[in-house]
């Protein structure tokens, strides 16, 4: 036991003084675990007298062996003095404190199995996405690619022949579309290239003003069109990849003004909180998408034909904005009920916390 | 010379006993022992500052990694000045623990110092960066990265600690 006057400073009372304390001298400085403690220490002789209790304690870790000790303390009203009872605890037995260590390395190599099948899991994810994608390029390669090489073969040989029989009018004209089919096909591998590295590109997480960053797109597509577009919703600061959140509102609002087929209409941007990810939904009063196109838009090259498309549409946006999502772990769908009533809403789930 | 105390927390295995092994005896033990209650130890620190050297020896409270959450409800917890919220950057699980330890030690504790940090750097090959849990980068706080077996890192650790403990106090 130990006594101590109110100012914690060992002093002689009764009774047998264990022998790591020096009377005269502040208690915590031979018992450290006491440091941080005198708020709790004062207050026992405001209250019922205690005790404070501090299990379980090696008050130097440093020494071998080490001393394990409960402290009580206690203050005595009569005597007005704070007693301090110190127990030996019993240290753990050899046995013991294998046992627990072998608990412990249990608790350690199961957690280290999970995160290793998460690993697995996560690359098998990657590697399901590397399939479709090959799918998707082989498809791209052997379909799309092959029309306007189809076409400028024909071009050629119609070329060859009106060359042969001195229509240089004719030659005129197959060289002329057969610049177009090669402008096409330039297009598509550019389109192809930026596809392919939207998956693969990797950007850092940094600080986006989302409000900011859409009503400026907003405003720079407001001077290419007459159609109206609208920012509504919450739109929040939040750490998240910039240049992707970019791309994907920057083609969804193209697509939107690209295919709407009036002079006049709206474009309604709007977010709103949907728990773990910001919910992004891009409304146009346009013709609509068919039913049979709303999964086949997002493919790469694929377009609902209208005249326009033709022109100016290389095919790859909802591509790139599903492909990016993909690999950020957001989606996207649409909605859309035509040729029965006008309009898309396209709905972007973007996830508020992205793993880079 | 004033003596404040420093919590160790973080998940089972994560290294703070190695951390503070390396420190005050200067050595890396490969054995693994599990810590039983908590150990204590004592840390002198001299910082130089505006006004000369200030000395302040850190109690650092050792805990054992069992304890998760409930360490905030002991009585080990009351009267910290400090605490080193520790992850093991293989197992990040422990990494995204931290967080949620963070923010209950603030609870606790109101205004109270912490530091982030993830131990077992040395486990890291060649080349390879840390790949630190999105919540934890969120955090906006930095976080250390040490290595209790090589050293990296844990006496600035544990002066920055101390640094920050007489800022306060100053």
């Amino acid at each position: 036991m130990v006594w101590t006057d109110r100012d914690l400073v060992v002093c002689r009372c009764f009774g047998p003084l264990v022998d790591f304390v020096a009377v005269g001298r502040p208690l915590a400085e031979s018992v450290i675990a006491l440091i941080g403690f005198e708020p709790e220490i004062a207050a026992l002789r405001a209250g019922d007298g205690g005790p404070l209790t501090i299990p379980n304690v090696i008050l130097d870790g440093h020494a071998e062996p080490s001393l394990r000790l409960s402290l009580d303390i206690y203050w005595v009203d009569s005597a007005q003095r704070h007693l301090m009872l110190v127990r030996s605890v019993r240290d753990v037995s050899a046995l013991e404190s294998e046992l627990r260590t072998q608990m412990r390395l249990r608790v350690i190599a199961e957690a280290e199995l999970v995160e290793k099948s998460e690993a697995i899991q996560r690359a098998n994810q990657e590697l399901a996405l590397i399939n479709r994608d090959l799918e998707e390029f082989a498809y791209v390669i052997s379909h799309d690619l092959k029309a306007p090489l189809r076409a400028l073969r024909y071009d050629a040989d119609d070329a060859d022949r009106a060359l042969a029989a001195g229509d240089v009018a004719t030659v005129g004209t197959k060289l002329v579309a057969m610049r177009g089919y090669q402008a096409r096909m330039r297009t598509m591998l550019d389109g192809l290239f930026e596809y392919a590295r939207a998956g693969r590109k990797i950007d850092t997480l940094e600080e986006i003003d989302t409000r900011t960053l859409v009503e400026s797109l907003a405003q720079g597509f407001a001077a290419t069109t007459s159609l109206s577009i609208e920012v509504e919703g919450c739109w929040p600061r939040m750490t998240t990849l910039g240049p992707p959140l970019e791309l994907v509102l920057r083609n969804l609002i193209d697509n939107a003004i690209k295919h709407h087929d009036l002079p006049r209409g709206r474009i309604l941007i709007s977010a709103r909180d949907a728990g773990d990810d910001l919910e992004i939904t891009v409304t146009d009063d346009g013709p609509g998408i068919p039913d049979d196109h709303h999964t086949a838009v997002f493919l790469p090259f694929r377009t609902v034909n209208d005249a326009r498309d033709a022109e100016d549409s290389s095919g790859m946006g909802l591509a790139l904005v599903r492909r990016t999502l993909d690999r950020i772990g957001g989606s996207i769908w649409l909605r859309s009920d035509a040729p029965h009533r006008r309009g898309t809403t396209f709905h972007v789930r973007w996830p508020r916390t992205i793993s880079v | 010379m004033i003596s404040r105390k420093l919590m160790l927390l973080g998940e089972i295995g994560v290294g703070k006993t190695s951390l503070i092994r390396r420190l005050v005896q200067g050595r890396f033990e490969t054995e693994y022992k599990s810590t039983f209650g908590v150990e204590l130890y004592r840390v002198p620190i001299t910082r130089a500052g505006p006004n000369g050297d200030q000395a302040i020896e850190l109690i650092v409270w050792d805990t054992d990694g069992n304890f998760g959450q409930r360490i905030f409800r002991h009585v080990y917890i009351k009267g910290a000045s400090a605490a080193l919220i520790i992850g093991d950057l293989k197992r990040r699980a422990t990494l995204e623990s931290m967080v949620a330890l963070a923010e209950s030690f603030q609870d606790a504790l109101p205004g109270r110092h912490f530091s982030f940090i993830a131990n077992k750097v040395d486990l890291l090959s060649e080349g390879e960066g840390a790949e630190l849990p999105a919540k934890l980068r969120e955090a906006r706080q930095p976080v250390l990265l040490t290595s209790a077996k090589t050293g990296a890192n844990v006496e600035d650790t544990f002066i920055q600690a101390a640094s920050s403990i007489l800022r306060r106090e100053s």
